[in-house]
């Protein structure tokens, strides 16, 4: 009930965002090593933008603070035998 | 990426499978298979002029037939390779062909079970994987100019084990470029050829609909299994996540894809899965579980407690959706199931954000390797161009490549959360049932949560099988997706088949 109370005020309040420029997403773009055209520039911003509407969809969310990505490095429960100790 | 052979379309002449065979043949011809020796749930593989459809047949018939040599591997693949040079040109399923080597492969299983050594269901089967899919020599382009002269040194896992098992590879099925989308560009929906099959896996579904071979591969990262089985009224399903090795497959998202069988049928599907399941060392999400036979649980559903989603989580759902949904639950109801109406938080909205960047972060890593070089400029261009046809990947990618890894790990932590919820969800509860699509044939509306892309975020196993089709617009078909806990695919199975044992919209064939 915590997330759907953050999700609610998510609908009832603009969230805070910074607002991506052409310029900043150039530099951006080109610190990423990305060949991105004149052309193209507004697709990606648009893009950009749109992710970062996602983002807000659970960036506010109150996760607990030893949540732990569901991602996370593991092994094998045993090391795979060589044949030597 | 143009629609080629990958050798010559040689056509031998029918040969003499045993000394039986032509005998036999004529006599099944005269019987009608459907009639008298295939159980009811499969689908009636005889034309109207009584003779036998073999591209028609599912598995589990065209297998009774070959290993009783009944049928040639050989004869088979010749009338599948004739259906689809007759039909792939409206239909547009396949990007490659591999008629020769497919030729030469059902001869080899031909010579083997001539002389009894007979590998299982799939010996003899011609079947299709997605064109992401590393195939050894020959060419795999997922779709996209970046990759149209890669001609893999190795086999995908999957490939290997359908190999093994002596199936036919016919060919490489048709996508939206490097597997991104709902929408195949260019392959048809062979229910109304004027709509599109759906995808990603979109040519799958496509040539099983039109009967172009009989099981097939596809890989799923938000649906692209589901949608075009949903679409093209045929079964589909996405395994637990880690059952079934990626290894040797184009990724998009490495955290999210998943492979999977489809096919005409429920069990069809379930042969398919006993074969391409199973632990791969080369897989890093591999799991290490025991391989099953996917058939082992009886298609019933008397007892099992199946969830179904509230009608008002579908409200903006296409009304024909709606009522075929609603017919399908009543169908399990009738078997013995009992229903419980189950809603879901409005936190669903967040696995639906965070499989977004999750996929596309992963996405831009893999694609950096194309992003930064001269290949970038190789990507299909969306300039100037608009329409659900037009591939968006490299601006995709782009824009995903500018989200940081603490955002990326922020999808993640708030994925773990969603897995705990949903394992919560699931504790009273045998299944969930829910609409695959919103709509038949891809027709708005398209609402924000569409149910599918939850059991990527999670890895459960969800199948979509035909629950019936459209009136207006008609005959398209609908989907019902059946998803359960990890690792109970043969529980999402069995329940599948129970419910295609009850109903015969599996047994529909779109006119071509």
């Amino acid at each position: 009930m915590i997330w759907h109370t953050a999700i609610h005020e998510l609908s009832t309040r603009e969230y805070a965002m910074q607002k991506m420029t052409r310029e900043t997403l150039r530099i951006l773009a080109a610190a990423n090593n990305l060949r991105v055209s004149e052309e193209r520039l507004d697709l990606v911003l648009r893009e950009y933008e749109s992710l970062l509407r996602s983002l807000a969809a659970f960036d506010a969310l109150p996760l607990p603070r030893e949540a732990e990505p569901a991602n996370v490095f593991s092994l094998p429960s045993a090391p795979p035998s060589d044949g030597r100790r | 990426v143009p629609a080629k052979s990958a050798g010559n379309n040689a056509r031998t002449t029918r040969r003499k499978f045993l000394e039986i065979s032509t005998a036999a043949f004529t006599s099944i011809a005269a019987s009608p298979i459907g009639a008298t020796t295939a159980p009811p749930q499969q689908r009636p593989s005889v034309s109207t002029s009584g003779a036998i459809d073999l591209p028609a047949l599912t598995i589990v018939e065209a297998a009774r037939q070959i290993s009783r040599r009944q049928l040639s591997p050989v004869e088979l693949t010749q009338a599948v390779l004739s259906r689809i040079e007759a039909l792939n040109p409206k239909v547009g399923a396949f990007i490659t062909v591999a008629a020769d080597q497919a030729l030469a492969a059902a001869k080899t299983a031909e010579r083997e079970i001539q002389r009894g050594a007979y590998r299982g269901p799939l010996h003899g089967i011609p079947v299709g994987v997605k064109d992401t899919y590393y195939t050894k020599g020959i060419r795999t382009t997922a779709a996209t100019p970046v990759l149209e002269n890669f001609v893999p040194e190795f086999d995908a896992a999957i490939v290997e084990s359908l190999t093994r098992a002596g199936a036919i590879l016919i060919g490489k099925l048709n996508l939206p470029e490097f597997s991104f989308g709902g929408y195949t560009p260019g392959c048809n929906n062979p229910w109304d050829l004027t709509r599109n099959a759906g995808g990603s896996s979109g040519g799958a579904g496509a040539a099983l609909a039109a009967s172009l071979l009989l099981g097939a591969a596809g890989g799923d990262t938000s649906g692209s299994i589901r949608n075009p089985a949903s679409t093209c009224g045929v079964v589909g399903l996405k395994p637990t996540f880690g059952l079934v090795s990626r290894y040797g497959v184009v990724p998009i998202s490495w955290s999210l894809d998943h492979l999977g069988p489809m096919a005409k049928t429920a069990e069809d599907t379930a042969i398919l899965l006993g074969i391409i399941a199973g632990f791969d060392a080369r897989d890093r999400f591999s799991a290490r579980v025991q391989v099953t036979d996917y058939r082992r649980h009886a298609p019933n559903v008397r007892g099992m407690r199946l969830g179904v989603i509230a009608a008002a989580e579908i409200e903006q759902f296409h009304p024909e959706t709606k009522r075929a949904f609603s017919d399908a639950v009543k169908v399990l109801q009738g078997l013995g199931a009992e229903i419980r109406e189950v809603s879901f938080p409005v936190r669903m909205k967040v696995a639906a954000g965070c499989q977004r960047i999750i996929r596309i972060c992963e996405a831009a890593a893999y694609h950096r390797q194309f992003l930064t070089t001269d290949a970038a400029d190789k990507y299909l261009s969306e300039v100037g161009r608009s329409g659900p046809g037009v591939s968006r990947v490299r601006t995709s990618v782009e824009g995903g490549s500018l989200v940081t890894a603490a955002q990326y790990l922020q999808a993640q932590r708030a994925r773990a959360l969603f897995i705990k919820d949903m394992h919560k969800i699931f504790e009273p509860l045998d299944a969930l049932l829910s609409p695959t699509m919103p709509s038949p044939g891809l027709l708005p509306p398209d609402p924000p949560e569409t149910f599918r892309t939850w059991w990527n975020v999670c890895g459960f196993p969800a199948i979509s099988l035909p629950c019936g089709f459209s009136k207006d617009p008609s005959d398209l078909p609908i989907g019902l997706q059946i998803s359960a806990q990890p690792f109970q695919d043969a529980r999402v199975l069995a329940i599948a088949r129970a419910y295609e044992s009850a109903t015969e919209w599996h047994k529909r064939h779109p006119a071509l």
